[in-house]
């Protein structure tokens, strides 16, 4: 169930699995973090993560929390950081498709000027 | 956290419906070691983990498609009962099909110099061979299925024979012995249709 869901970005599931790869700890580790049993884990893992540009973010995380009697500061922290981590990802993408349609660019402008 | 078997079923309906983000993990809590036992005992010869990926790929169909359940039909459990022993039966009838063409190809290559670049085409006439000799000693398509299980499949899984049956509401002992009649009633029926004496022929022939 568990691998299923780590390719599902709207579960915890997905965002463990992102925290796990980017700190390069292991499921282990994220439970002691979150002061959780692995039965909490895998409980928590099959949640949906709620939206955290809703106002009520917070409260739903906490009800989440409280259901699998899991810290829920530490879970917050959990979700910003994979959050800002694939946010980062996603802006270096960007940064490298503009850096080689650039380049692309040059290469070309330089290839006229040589047939010139 | 509630323990197991703390959600009513209809209240995990409810959770369903309004895509509440813990859904998934109630029922998972509440049906899925109990649906593992029910098909595992259902589906003998099947990989437990495979029945386990089952269950998972059910759950997750409901949660993103509550809409699928209709309420007033059936209960939630008899829901997921039946949308497991599909995809169960599928999966079977899959592999099947997929081993009936290995079958078929390993035994051309037995039976003659059969490269296996030609073989497929040679195994769909052996194949062809198999099914009209069938048909000449069964009246039943029921009975013919059977024969492919036999002795060409060689399949031993009773829960295989029983769904084929349809007796799969009777007691296991009384599924293996109703199981076991119709095998040798199949076998006597093949041996008087000279089952042997046409492998034998077909071997000479390929």
């Amino acid at each position: 169930m568990i691998d299923k869901l780590k390719q599902r970005a709207d579960y915890f599931a997905w965002y463990f699995f992102q925290f796990e790869q980017s700190e390069k700890v292991q499921s282990a580790d994220v439970a002691k973090l979150l002061e959780a049993t692995s039965d909490q884990l895998e409980i928590l893992s099959m949640c949906k993560v709620p939206d955290s540009r809703q106002s009520d973010f917070q409260q739903r995380l906490r009800g989440i929390a409280d259901f699998a009697h899991v810290n829920i500061f530490q879970l917050a922290m959990l979700v910003r950081k994979v959050e800002a981590s694939v946010a980062l990802q996603e802006d270096k993408s960007m940064e490298t498709a503009a850096l080689i349609a650039a380049r692309e660019m040059d290469n070309s402008a330089r290839q006229l000027d040589n047939k010139k | 956290m509630k323990q197991k078997g703390e959600w009513t079923n209809q209240e995990l309906v409810v959770m369903l419906f309004q895509h509440d983000s813990m859904a998934l993990a109630c029922l998972y809590r509440v049906h899925a070691n109990n649906l593992l036992q029910y098909f595992t005992i259902k589906f003998k010869g099947l990989n437990k983990d495979e029945i386990s990926d089952l269950i998972t790929d059910s759950f997750i169909k409901l949660v993103d498609h509550p809409e699928k359940f209709q309420a007033g039909k059936s209960s939630l459990k008899t829901f997921l009962i039946r949308d497991i022993s599909r995809d169960i039966l599928n999966s079977i009838a899959k592999k099947d099909r997929a081993k009936k063409r290995l079958t078929i190809v390993e035994l051309s290559n037995e039976h003659g110099n059969i490269e296996l670049e030609e073989g497929i085409g040679e195994a769909d006439i052996l194949q062809a061979k198999i099914q009209n000799f069938f048909k000449d000693v069964f009246e039943s398509e029921r009975d013919i299925q059977l024969a492919w299980m036999m002795e060409v499949h060689k399949k031993r899984d009773t829960s295989l024979y029983a769904n084929l049956l349809q007796i799969t509401h009777l007691s296991f002992e009384e599924q293996k012995n109703a199981v076991k009649q119709h095998k040798d009633r199949i076998q006597k029926r093949l041996n008087r249709g000279g089952w042997k004496s046409f492998l034998l022929k077909l071997q000479k022939h390929v």
